[in-house]
């Protein structure tokens, strides 16, 4: 057992243990439930930093587990799941950070904090997943996570946004689930390979593998919130903001995201993929859902409802990059992986400010609050502006290098207007936003203030959080030509992808 | 050292933007003056060829002092340093902590732009620039309001129809750095997109209606930049991205003149049935930005001749810029302490400037033009010739009777004008000419005799004046009153968000109408205008 | 010989005895014997593991003439099943009843329903099947009419009518079969058995008469009112080891016995009414308004996946593919049977507290009892088949073969079962979060919560992860069920 085999189990561990602990605390221990938690996200992130290193320096970390014949758990690290994982640790600790802070003085925290735990736990599993048995596995793990997470309120529209959830997710799952057994039964173990695997097997039908990506695309759609499959992310929205943020940033629905990646990339093999007429299909619903998404979101007067459908749209970006032949367009996909996840996060922290702050949810409400809580509305500014894809943060970077992939791979004629159409629409719903924030004068008073903590607007567990990821996200465009920015990551990844 | 100023230039607007909001900064409005002195000391000290690169910023930075860059860049922070020197001073209206702030980001976006080698870098300022004017455009009145949404959905076009021919480009090319783009080929699409996202920048008719929106709503101060340095980068960005000699642009060139033609003579008539002086000056605007787009196009088509047009086109368009800045700045200082003597000698000698007036800088630069153009256009020359004077006489007749705001006498803001105006006038030619050609005064005579008629006529009968109003065309699409499709539709759970038009107050959403009809008024040009293009008939 | 396999029968029939004199305690007897069984058991699958097969003729007469007993894989494993859920809902039921009365008469039924299913899972010959077949339905209903009420009395009588029904038309077959081929030993019959339309006749019959026990759609209307209306640790048997025993038995015919008179035809018409009870009986409890009713329909559904394996294992030639289907068979059987006993129990710990198990009203008794709902949850996950859960494991199986064999139709079927079971099990938990007041009840002792947990727990987490032993388990020795061709 050395510590190449101990490792990936060991990340997952670092968050798991903490959970189960949490459960059977009481509910006064505040002080050792925060710690438990901190000291698990902050054990995660150096396990993680070692496995980033070991990754770069060529390095195999695999854990195995025979659960039965043929189909084993395993656990492996190559250079897209360290990116994941590296996204995923990152800013669960911020979350953590920010969900102590605004979850104080609500009832039932060691049943939030042991359940968030497991996402987090299912989140890093299934990006350590070196086969799809295992991807599979996981990504049931964080429908079952997540659900308790989302019902958390307990109010009737709370359990009703999680049942709904809950439809969604488990319909897709089993669609996953098909998908997976039919293809290991025709193809074999199916360990996720950089360039695919099926590619190379001889003897499998084409229309088999065709009927099999529909199902699993479909099944990771879900989750993904790919139209017209997304029906369940707005529901969601009555999770508290930590869960929010958590649910879109990283764990659920850029676990769908990035389990299509890993389908087209590391199952398939993105030529093969090609070569069996799929890409223009898988192309054709990102594209309609990015441009839905924001259609939607323009008609949102709720905050979290219009960040939610701009996730939508969001997300599929990742989906767009994949769809398209192509290094680059590779790494746009695979890079907005990390960029839309930081960007969209901060958003989320800076909604769930407002309405914890100031009993703000809906943007006609948000005349001025720029005023009265600069650090967060700058955070948002931020966020949002990357979003539209104003350089330099971060989402222009990833925008840039999708429409490079698409011209150099032929397709700049309808994924170009795509992409200027979103940006379009992305900045018709941010901009009027900002412009509420900024330019406004604020209302006699607000639906539900608080009194400011001290020197700053809010206390700062809630507000340092958004901050730190506005600067990632600034940071991570225009650093992003620097050695160890995601983007060189994501040219890592994509040089891996197309060397075979 | 060159290195370091090329890197300050742009970065020390840039840094000093957030400390202005804070209160315990107190002199910030000396920050605002002070903000553009490394670009003024770049372009005067700085040697041409001066570079540095950063990789590791952005996605690769590089910055240069080229020959022409150092041309914009003096004017430009020319411009800026007046312009902050007037905003820093007392109560110029509607500037707070808060204009400061935009004021610094657009300025550190223009000054990043000049300098800027590669596409990424200019892309970046120009962004940055066009988005923080916003900030300098709104007011708190419903018309600024108005005139921000209009102009920040033009900008935004303008912007995606830049990256998106950066896109093509690159795909052509393979390198984002100026210097390698004068060799590769470019695309159709790539140009199109190039002409129509400047092009807006720089008002050629179509997607002009922006600017005189914008021009009568804003404060001075931002219009006295908006008009100038920023109207310019939409130039600089043409004869960067389309450097002449460019294969593959000549076809592109016809067209291009027939629109600056087509500037011209909107510029001109709608000029002179306004009844602000802003909206003169912003209508003389589009005029001369056509006459500016005629001679790039005529350097487009005719790469053999293309550097002297260009050189004379550039000659002109600093000209311009200074003299239209100034320009504004003065009605900035009339409006503020009322017909002083002092004010009113200075608007009557910019304003003779730019009708080239012999012994002017304008002459000189009309000089060059004849000269670049060899006898053409000849007829094109003398309309806008006279068109021009024309336009600045109704300018001057329409100053008397503007109210004074205060009466504080204010020095320095006052004495940089007027240095500034003396400056103008010459420029871009003193001290090394000194313009002596006395064959202007012929269009003159005819221009303002005809101005001068036209307002006895008019003084009499004024109610059959016609009167256009800012933003023409776009006004009257506006009047047909654009419905938005409701966007309705019951999800798989139920009811969906209602049609939202009703989610939101009336006001806004009457904002939005103005923005969202901005924006497929825009889309509708540009995609006939493409089209056009593309299916050659 | 192997006297070992005596204990697991004897020690709860003395047991029984035992209980019957010494009534005042009872209780004591019941969980010491309980223990003692589970350790008899246990080594009886550490024998087969080591050595394989193995045999024991009673009283040293040989098959033919005596009684044998034998154990394979599948017998091993459900064996050790049974004990540890007969252990768990003894230490259950000591809390449970607070009737002497009750107590006195509950015991010592215990007990010989244990020998009576043990000796069932250990028989080797037909006609000891029908005798401990009978003995366990006669004891079943016994403890199920221990519930007291109208309900429970009137559906114990339906159980024994309709046990009876089976039971004749089991006898008739082994009569048949005697009658034809001259023994009852079952290793002995399946080298006899031919397709003609003997074997085929007591086929018909004996599996007709297992059906009606295994409660197989549509022959399952007795199971829901039966195991909702006994006590908690009873329903917990009857539901995870009572019904599980006939379908051992049918396994056992179909797959040794008659092993040479099957047709795909007949094994798919069982998979069909295994998929009509999946849908129906998800569907129907879904619409339970009681929780107990509802786990009763569930035991009805997920029989149904018993019996969806059937046309599989019989399409798919002996090999590996066999090993891993068989192997899932058992693992579904194994965790469904931990899964519903500790959802019983919990079921039972919720009666207690709130005096009903109205699933519309569960919400106050949800929270105030967060164990027992964690045990509600966890059996729930092994009841939709999702992971970490030997369930999940098993029903990749189930599809794995479903596809290598092209019977495409259990796929919609597995699936559309699994989402109908997330729908009625979300249903039960999403009433454990809401407003949170705290509602009064009974109190609950670490006694009635813990068995479930720990029967939860080997469901949800220990048979997902270990399992992968179970088939290097099942694969050991000579006669394996299935294999022989």
């Amino acid at each position: 057992m050395s510590l190449s085999s101990l490792l990936p189990a060991l990340i997952l561990l670092s968050s798991l243990l903490p959970g189960l602990a949490i459960f059977l605390l009481r509910e006064e221990s505040h002080r050792l439930r925060t710690a438990l938690n901190l000291f698990g996200a902050v054990a995660k992130l150096l396990l993680v930093g070692l496995m980033i290193w070991g990754v770069f320096h060529e390095r195999v970390f695999e854990t195995r587990w025979t659960l039965a014949p043929g189909l084993d758990l395993v656990l492996h690290a190559d250079a897209l799941s360290v990116l994941f994982v590296s996204l995923s640790t990152v800013l669960w600790l911020v979350t953590t950070v920010y969900a102590i802070g605004y979850l104080e003085n609500t009832p039932h925290r060691s049943r939030f904090f042991g359940f968030f735990s497991l996402c987090v736990t299912a989140t890093v599993g299934l990006a350590l997943a070196g086969n799809l048995f295992t991807f599979v596995i996981f990504y049931e793990m964080l429908t079952l996570s997540t659900y308790p997470l989302v019902a958390h309120k307990g109010t009737p529209m709370a359990v009703r946004g999680a049942r709904i959830y809950l439809a969604y997710t488990l319909s897709g799952g089993v669609l996953l689930l098909i998908g997976a057994v039919w293809l290991r039964t025709i193809a074999g173990p199916l360990e996720f390979v950089e360039g695919g695997i099926l590619g190379g097997l001889e003897g499998i039908d084409p229309w088999a593998l065709r009927w099999i990506f529909l199902l699993l695309i479909v099944g990771l759609g879900v989750k993904a919130a790919l139209v017209p499959l997304h029906g369940w992310l707005p529901q969601a929205m009555v999770a508290p903001a930590p869960v929010s943020a958590l649910l879109h940033a990283v764990a659920v629905v850029k676990a769908g995201a990035f389990g299509i990646v890993r389908v087209v990339y590391d199952v398939y093999g993105v030529e093969f993929t090609a070569a069996l007429g799929l890409l223009p299909w898988l192309g054709a619903v990102a594209a309609v859902t990015i441009i839905y998404g924001s259609v939607k979101a323009l008609s949102q007067d709720h905050l979290k409802k219009r960040l939610a459908y701009s996730t939508v749209s969001q997300v599929s970006y990742i989906a767009l990059g994949t769809a398209i032949l192509g290094p680059l367009a590779t790494i746009g996909g695979v890079v907005h992986l990390v960029h839309q996840g930081v960007m969209k996060i901060t958003l989320f922290f800076a909604a769930g400010n407002y309405a914890e702050n100031l009993g703000v949810h809906r943007i006609s409400e948000m005349d001025g609050v720029g005023r009265r809580m600069p650090g967060t509305t700058l955070a948002f500014t931020v966020g949002a502006l990357g979003m539209i894809g104003v350089p330099p943060v971060a989402g222009f970077v990833s925008k840039w290098y999708l429409g490079l992939g698409a011209v150099e791979a032929g397709q700049a004629a309808w994924v170009v207007p795509v992409l200027v159409a979103s940006s379009l629409l992305n900045a018709a719903y941010f901009l009027p936003v900002l412009y509420r924030a900024w330019f406004r004068e604020p209302p006699a008073a607000w639906p539900a203030e608080k009194p400011p903590a001290g020197r700053w607007e809010m206390p700062g567990a809630l507000l340092w959080p958004p901050v730190v990821t506005a600067v990632l996200a600034l940071a991570a465009g225009l650093f992003a030509a620097a050695p160890y920015s995601p983007l060189e990551w994501a040219q890592l990844i994509a040089s891996r992808e197309y060397a075979s | 050292m060159s290195q370091a100023l090329l890197i300050l230039a742009p970065l020390l607007p840039l840094l000093l933007a957030p400390l202005v909001p804070l209160a315990v900064v107190r002199r910030w409005h000396l920050m605002l003056a002070v903000a553009a002195l490394p670009a003024l000391l770049l372009a005067l000290l700085a040697p041409v060829g001066s570079a540095v690169a950063l990789p590791w910023l952005l996605l690769g930075v590089h910055l240069e002092l080229d020959a022409v860059g150092r041309l914009f860049l003096l004017f430009s922070s020319l411009v800026w340093l007046a312009t902050g020197v007037y905003v820093g001073s007392g109560r110029a209206e509607g500037a707070g902590r808060a204009f400061g702030v935009y004021f610094l980001l657009a300025m550190a976006g223009n000054l990043l732009l000049i300098v800027a080698a590669d596409m990424m870098t200019f892309y970046a300022g120009f962004a940055l620039m066009g988005l923080s004017a916003y900030g300098l455009v709104l007011r708190r009145s419903q018309r600024a309001r108005r005139a921000g949404r209009v102009y920040l959905a033009f900008t935004l076009a303008g912007e995606l129809a830049l990256f998106s021919a950066m896109l093509l480009l690159f795909g052509a090319g393979g390198s984002l750095l100026f210097s390698d783009l004068a060799t590769t080929p470019l695309p159709d699409g790539a140009i199109a997109l190039l002409l129509l996202g400047f092009g807006i920048k720089v008002a050629l008719p179509g997607l002009h209606p922006w600017l005189p929106l914008t021009y009568t709503a804003a404060p001075i101060a931002a219009v006295a930049v908006l008009s100038g340095p920023m109207m310019k980068a939409g130039l600089l960005g043409w004869l960067r991205f389309l450097p002449p000699g460019v294969p593959g642009a000549e076809s592109w060139g016809p067209p291009l003149m027939v629109l600056g033609g087509l500037g011209i003579l909107l510029g001109v008539v709608v000029g002179v049935l306004q009844r602000d002086p802003r909206a003169v000056l912003a209508y003389s605007s589009i005029a001369k930005m056509g006459l500016i787009s005629v001679l790039f196009g005529a350097a487009l088509s005719n790469p053999l001749y293309a550097d002297a047009l260009l050189a004379a086109l550039l000659l002109f368009a600093m000209h311009h810029l200074l003299v239209k800045s100034t320009l504004f700045l003065g009605l900035g200082e009339w409006q503020r302490r009322g017909s002083r003597f002092w004010v009113l000698t200075g608007l009557a000698l910019l304003a003779l400037s730019m009708a080239a007036v012999p012994l002017s800088g304008g002459a000189a630069a009309k000089e060059a033009i004849k000269v670049a153009l060899d006898g053409e256009l000849g007829l094109l020359l003398a309309l806008s010739a006279i068109g021009t004077v024309f336009l600045m006489t109704r300018f001057l007749l329409l100053l008397p009777g503007r109210p004074a705001r205060s009466a504080e006498p204010a020095m320095v803001p006052g004495l940089t004008w007027s240095i500034l105006v003396a400056v103008a006038f010459w420029a871009p030619f003193w001290p090394t000419e000194v313009p002596g050609n006395l064959e202007g005064l012929g269009s003159l005579a005819v221009g303002a005799g005809l101005a001068l008629t036209a307002w006895w006529i008019g003084r009499s009968r004024l109610a059959s004046v016609p009167y256009v109003p800012p933003g023409d065309a776009f006004r009257l699409l506006a009047r047909l009153r654009l419905r938005r499709p409701a966007l309705e539709w019951r999800g798989l759970t139920g009811p969906g968000p209602k049609s939202w038009l009703s989610t939101q107050d009336a006001a806004q959403r009457g904002e939005e109408t103005a923005l969202l009809g901005s924006g497929l008024y825009l889309l509708a040009v540009m995609s006939l205008l493409l089209g056009a293009l593309w299916f050659p008939l | 010989m192997n006297s070992l396999l005596i204990w697991p029968i004897a020690l709860p029939l003395l047991g029984s005895l035992g209980a019957l004199v010494w009534s005042s305690r009872a209780h004591l007897i019941g969980v010491g014997v309980g223990i003692l069984t589970l350790f008899a058991s246990s080594l009886v699958a550490l024998r087969f593991a080591e050595q394989g097969g193995l045999e024991h003729a009673l009283g040293g007469w040989e098959p033919g003439l005596g009684i044998a007993l034998r154990v394979d894989g599948l017998a091993a494993a459900l064996l050790m099943m049974s004990s540890l859920v007969a252990l768990a809902a003894a230490v259950y039921a000591t809390a449970y009843f607070s009737d002497p009365v009750k107590r006195a008469v509950f015991w010592p039924l215990w007990m010989l329903l244990v020998a009576a299913l043990h000796a069932l899972l250990l028989a080797g010959d037909v006609f000891n099947v029908y005798v401990t077949l009978e003995l366990l339905g006669l004891t079943a209903v016994a403890l199920a009419a221990l519930g007291g009420s109208r309900a429970s009395l009137r559906a114990a009588l339906r159980y024994l009518t309709v046990g009876l029904l089976g039971s004749m038309a089991f006898l008739a077959g082994v009569a048949l079969l005697y009658a034809a081929y001259g023994t009852l030993d079952m290793r002995g019959l399946a080298g006899l058995v031919r397709a003609e339309p003997a074997a085929w006749v007591a086929l018909t019959l004996m599996t007709a008469g297992l059906l009606v026990k295994a409660a197989l759609f549509p022959l399952h209307f007795w199971l829901p009112p039966t195991h909702a209306n006994a006590p908690a640790p009873v329903s917990a048997a009857l539901s995870a080891l009572v019904v599980k025993a006939a379908f051992y038995l049918v396994l056992r015919l179909w797959l040794d016995v008659f092993d040479g008179a099957l047709t795909q035809a007949a094994a798919s018409l069982l998979g069909l009414l295994g998929a009509a009870a999946v849908l129906w009986g998800s569907w129907r409890a879904l619409r339970a308004e009681r929780l107990k009713l509802l786990a009763a329909y569930s035991t009805v559904a997920q029989l149904g996946y018993l019996f969806l394996f059937l046309p599989l294992l019989l399409a798919l030639p002996p090999g590996p593919g066999r090993d891993a289907a068989l192997g899932g068979l058992v693992l579904f059987a194994l965790t469904h049977g931990f899964a519903k006993s500790a959802l019983f129990l919990a079921a039972g710990v919720i009666q207690q507290h709130a005096g009903h198990d109205r699933i519309a009203d569960l919400g106050g008794t949800a929270r105030a009892l967060p164990i027992t709902t964690f045990v509600l949850a966890l059996s729930g996950v092994a009841l939709i088949g999702l992971p970490p859960s030997g369930t999940f494991l098993a029903k990749w199986q189930l599809m794995s073969a479903a596809v290598t064999t092209g019977q495409w139709l259990w796929l919609p079927v597995v699936g559309l079962g699994s989402l109908l079971a997330g729908a009625y099990t979300f249903r039960v938990l999403g009433h454990a979060f809401g407003p949170s007041e705290r509602a009064g009840g009974v109190l609950v002792g670490g006694r009635q919560e813990i068995p479930a947990l720990l029967l939860a727990i080997v469901a949800t987490v220990v048979l997902g992860l270990g399992a992968n032993g179970l088939w290097g388990f099942l694969s050991t020795g000579v006669s394996v069920t299935g294999v022989s061709s």
